[in-house]
């Protein structure tokens, strides 16, 4: 529907052809003058329902600015094809490339990519096997080691069975479980072990050949003075060793992806929509 | 921006962050008890706490090494912290 104007038109959904499925996608058109793209990757599991409004809302401060973007559920997630226990990893990188392919095409600019949480290592991941495809990231509170998100991950179903009163597992146990191919439903998710063995080997730290990115990299801190985590400081030196340019910018407010009921954050809308008017 | 002094610092900030304390934060003592002293502690809340401190601290905390008394009070989950930044 044409809003006029001035306005914001709708999001529009549609289904991108994947290599394994069909994708789910919702494309926010810039309003006016088209400076660039953003392809969002989103967060894990009910981390990224979570944050659908946050993320809803920074894509429609973008487009007042000018910025397209590119919602994408990956293979066996959200509304796309698959089922998360047949999803892997490198299914993953290659529906991220695709989407940005399609965004690329669509406003024949090269995209952004701006991953949350897991999204951010994925995203990054897709940049480590991409060299010179994509020049700019945006992370929102990133993974950066997947042996240590899916630990965390795992403890949810620790902690249901000990609410439960149910027989303990210990998360080495269950990744064992995962491993000789057992489907376990975690936090309402059912994992396989095709995506897990290869998530806990994922770490950022690892992507040596990433260079020549200009990230602006989103943190959660506790006052504004405060500084980010000693890991993400040490992996800061690391990628500006390499070549990146880091654009640090601490937030406070709830961790939104943590939260059952729904909250927001808006000082990180802010912070990211002043962040893109501010580039050239 | 400044550095973490110490542990109990840290243990406020994250304790802070995984139960949204606000200002409430600030009263924190290390005798403050945690598992009887907040109706909204529960396993997800040591679940939250657990990530961050491996997210601060880039440690890993074994599952042998949650248990009870790391959640008493405050202090004892300084302690416990103290523990992981060494």
């Amino acid at each position: 529907m044409n809003q006029g104007p001035g306005s914001l038109g709708f999001p529009e959904p549609f289904f991108l052809e994947g290599k394994e499925g069909r994708l789910f996608c919702l494309y926010q058109p810039a309003l006016g003058e088209r400076r660039g793209a953003v392809l969002f990757v989103p967060a894990f599991a009910e981390e990224m329902n979570r944050c659908r409004f946050t993320v809803a809302r920074q894509t429609r401060q973008l487009a007042r600015l000018g910025y397209a973007s590119l919602l994408l559920d990956p293979f066996g997630t959200g509304d796309s094809e698959g089922d998360l226990p047949d999803a892997s990893w490198e299914i993953w990188r290659n529906d991220v490339i695709r989407a940005a392919d399609w965004l690329q095409d669509r406003v024949g600019i090269a995209p952004t990519l701006w991953g949350l949480r897991l999204g951010a290592l994925l995203a990054a991941d897709v940049a480590q096997h991409t060299p010179g495809r994509f020049s700019r990231m945006v992370f929102w509170q990133p993974v950066l080691d997947g042996r240590l998100y899916l630990t965390q991950y795992l403890r949810l179903r620790v902690a249901s069975l000990m609410d439960r009163g149910l027989p303990p597992e210990t998360t080495d146990g269950m990744r064992e479980a995962l491993l000789a191919g057992s489907v376990l439903e975690v936090a309402g998710y059912r994992l396989s072990g095709v995506l897990t063995g290869v998530m806990d080997g994922v770490r950022m730290s690892d992507f040596s050949t990433l260079s020549g990115l200009e990230i602006d990299w989103f943190e959660l801190v506790s006052e504004t003075d405060k500084p980010f985590t000693m890991v993400s400081n040490k992996l800061i030196s690391q990628l500006t060793g390499q070549g990146c340019t880091i654009h640090s910018h601490g937030f406070t407010g709830p961790a939104i992806w943590q939260l059952h009921s729904r909250d927001e954050v808006p000082v990180l809308i802010e912070m990211t929509t002043d962040m893109f008017r501010g580039l050239a | 921006m400044v550095d973490y002094m110490d542990a109990f610092e840290l243990t406020r900030d994250l304790l802070k962050t995984a139960m949204q304390l606000g200002d409430r934060a600030e009263k924190l003592t290390r005798d403050t008890p945690l598992m009887n002293g907040f109706p909204e502690f529960n396993s997800l809340t040591v679940v939250g706490i657990m990530a961050g401190i491996e997210e601060q601290l880039g440690c890993e905390i074994d599952d042998f090494e949650i248990n009870e008394d790391v959640f008493q009070t405050v202090g004892s989950l300084a302690d416990f912290v103290k523990k992981k930044m060494s």
